[in-house]
């Protein structure tokens, strides 16, 4: 079991003060801190170990060339005297979406995976014009923030991004005593064809593929090819996976989800040059009508007729839903619900309204 | 007592068997002399969690089932010793003792796998997990392998030895080997992911000049194929093959936990260790693991004298006549467990 390295109210070069820990993602250990001389909060991130230190470094430089608004900010990087790397990056206040899909989350409404995927575009769009090619689109590597301010996303992790131009021609030997035999279950049903069978022409291309398989992920709460070995050897059947009938049964949802459909399928096209650019999928997206609004998260306690009722929020305000609005699985009397909410007299509306599940 | 609950009774003693502590020096032993496994922590880990084993069963109709098994823990993750000696055992419960005489032996260790998987899975949620390697032998079937994971299986042959299996990396799976990301050599499957696990069984064509087979750990493996080959091709005895093997990795830097698993196909058990009919014999590089199967569960049941002593620090035990004569019966339900201890 690793120890970690640094602990609260540990303060880094005299300036940055450690709050808490938030965890270890990739190659590093994250960390909530303070910047005692902007007076801000910050993520501080050190790596797991020394080995991985030049490719932290690298993912420093490479994410600190992109300044956009949905790509998570690098504000410095520095070596402490006691030569440990740190690098300081934009604090976001959300959770990533692994986190979220490990929790209540199954799937969520075609409305907010729109959003998301407009974001995601833009993100990638600046990402790409700055010469960075991403490499490892996961949901663990997307934060979410869902808040009164509305819903965020940021791309986060330029771990093993590299410049676009710049060719994959050395292996990366692994150290034994590094990765310790993890697994790369997390990001493999994301992996775009090119990354297993010709890895050194790996560009642009493999962002938008994972783009459009995580938003399938989004859409129905599947992987379009599975996980593991059933995914690779999936993939090179070479054919697009079966969208789940319920994405576009409700006629509430059809038109939206259909047009996500569309833009994932021209993502996930097998061959690289075929599938749209980061410019185009933002262009794409410009064209989907979605709402802002925030979510909630509520559970339906009481019906009124059979297929409506009410659901309780934190506020004093009950929410009516009607099940035409539910998007996949009808939610009952119990259940939990993500939803949107909109005007409406005596109480306010749900949409769209989508189940959540006990972990 | 049901089937399943034996099934899971057995499971759990040879799992608390596993999870005793293994000493931290290397243990090299050797079965019946054509046999030998053998572990060692490494010089870098603070815990082995490799499990290494030879299991062995004479069954009522004086059929012989046996197989040499590696599971490798995986570190980094939670519980990689836990997970591997849970894997070894579900799998072992599972593919001695079965349902139908008719399964085939390829069905069985395809079972035996997706069951371990299944059980892992629900004790660690896929945040811990383990490799899984074997060859087993069933006198109906022969010889049969199956792997999971990124240990790996050889068959050695006169004068050169060849990889049955493909790591489960996606380095294994290019046709360059190669690694080019650096999570290229990380795991694509594993017992206790839970879902869309494909293990893969090696059919084995007993015409193959194939005179024994080889199965290691990466702690073993990552000194490269030529160096490995070299050491089985002239090593006269299974036991040397396995400690040149364990030395050639602690030579090489020993970051990792290293096991293996050596069995010359000629094995004659019978001869050898002079078996008990229906009687588990479980083989570590450090001791021994014996479990008496019940020949008739109802009168057993019904007496309800022949729990399961599950006691792990008992010492040796001596088998009373009474067992020696069972009765050549099918139905497996435990009831006496014997250890003796090895110096290795």
């Amino acid at each position: 079991m690793n120890t970690l390295p640094l602990q609260a109210n540990d303060i880094i070069l005299d300036r940055y003060e450690i709050l808490k820990y938030i965890g270890a993602g990739g190659m590093q250990y994250v960390y909530q801190a303070r910047d005692t001389k902007l007076k801000r909060i910050v993520a501080l991130k050190t790596p797991q170990n020394a080995s991985q230190a030049i490719r932290f470094k690298q993912s420093a430089i490479l994410a600190a060339r992109i300044n956009h608004h949905n790509v998570a900010k690098t504000f410095d990087y520095f070596t402490s005297p006691e030569n440990k790397e740190y690098l300081i990056e934009e604090y976001v206040d959300g959770v990533d979406l692994d986190q979220m899909f490990d929790g209540k989350v199954r799937y969520i409404d075609p409305y907010l995976v729109a959003r998301l995927l407009h974001y995601m575009a833009k993100g990638l769009s600046a990402s790409h014009h700055a010469g960075v090619v991403h490499r490892d689109i996961k949901p663990s590597n997307i934060l979410f923030i869902n808040n009164s301010s509305g819903i965020e996303i940021k791309i986060t992790d330029f771990g093993i991004a590299k410049m676009a131009e710049s060719e994959l021609t050395e292996a990366v030997e692994r150290d034994i005593t590094v990765t310790n035999s993890r697994t790369v279950l997390g990001a493999i049903p994301f992996m775009a064809p090119e990354v297993i069978d010709t890895p050194t022409k790996v560009g642009k291309e493999a962002d938008i593929w994972s783009t459009g398989a995580l938003i399938f992920k989004l859409l129905t709460g599947e992987y379009p090819f599975g996980t593991g070995l059933k995914a690779i050897q999936n993939l090179g059947i070479s054919k697009f996976p079966e969208i789940p009938d319920f994405v576009t049964k409700n006629i509430q949802y059809k038109s939206i989800a259909e047009s996500i459909i569309e833009i994932m399928k021209r993502c996930m096209k097998f061959e690289p040059t075929e599938r749209l650019t980061a410019d185009e999928l933002v262009q794409q997206c410009g064209k989907l009508c979605y709402s802002s609004n925030e979510r909630f998260i509520g559970a339906i306690y009481k019906s009124i007729h059979t297929t409506n009722g009410l659901i309780s929020t934190s506020t004093y305000r009950d929410v009516f839903y009607h099940q035409k609005n539910i998007y996949g699985q009808i939610a009952a009397v119990g259940d939990e619900v993500m939803y949107a909410k909109h005007e409406g007299v005596p109480y306010e509306r749900a949409f769209p309204v989508v189940k959540l599940y006990s972990k | 007592m049901t089937e399943s609950q034996t099934k899971e009774q057995i499971q759990n003693i040879i799992n608390r068997y596993l999870l005793r502590n293994a000493p931290q020096p290397a243990g090299v032993r050797s079965i019946a002399e054509s046999v030998a496994i053998g572990t060692d922590i490494g010089g870098h880990r603070t815990e082995n969690q490799d499990r290494v084993l030879l299991a062995y069963r004479l069954n009522a109709d004086n059929s012989e089932t046996f197989s040499i098994i590696l599971c490798d823990g995986m570190g980094g993750m939670e519980s990689g010793a836990q997970c591997a000696s849970l894997s070894i055992a579900i799998f072992i419960a599972r593919l001695f003792f079965y349902d139908s005489v008719n399964t085939t032996l390829s069905s069985r260790l395809d079972f035996s796998v997706r069951e371990a998987d299944r059980i892992v899975f629900s004790n660690h949620f896929g945040k811990g997990g383990a490799t899984l390697s074997s060859v087993t032998f069933d006198t109906k079937y022969g010889f049969c392998g199956v792997n999971v994971g990124d240990s790996r299986i050889y068959a050695c042959e006169f004068d050169k030895v060849n990889q049955l299996t493909t790591d489960d990396t996606l380095a294994g799976i290019r046709k360059d080997k190669t690694s080019y990301f650096p999570d290229d050599k990380n795991l694509l499957q594993f017992i206790g992911m839970g879902k869309d696990i494909n293990p893969h069984i090696i059919e084995i064509n007993s015409n193959d000049n194939i005179s024994s087979f080889l199965i290691t750990s990466d702690g073993s493996h990552f000194v490269g194929d030529d160096a490995l080959a070299k050491i089985v091709v002239n090593s006269k005895k299974s036991e040397t093959v396995v400690r040149r093997l364990i030395e050639l990795s602690r030579m090489y830097g020993g970051s990792d936990n290293s096991s293996i698993a050596f069995m010359q196909i000629s094995s004659d058990f019978k001869q050898q260790l002079n078996p008990d009919r229906d009687v588990l014999y479980i083989f570590t590089p450090y001791s021994e693991l014996q479990i008496v199967c019940c020949p008739d569960r109802k009168i057993k049941d019904e007496n309800m004298d022949c729990k399961p002593n599950i006691d792990i620090n008992t010492q040796p035990k001596k088998k009373s006549r009474k067992q020696k004569n069972k009765p050549d019966k099918k139905l497996t339900p435990t009831i006496e467990i014997s250890f003796g201890d090895s110096n290795g």
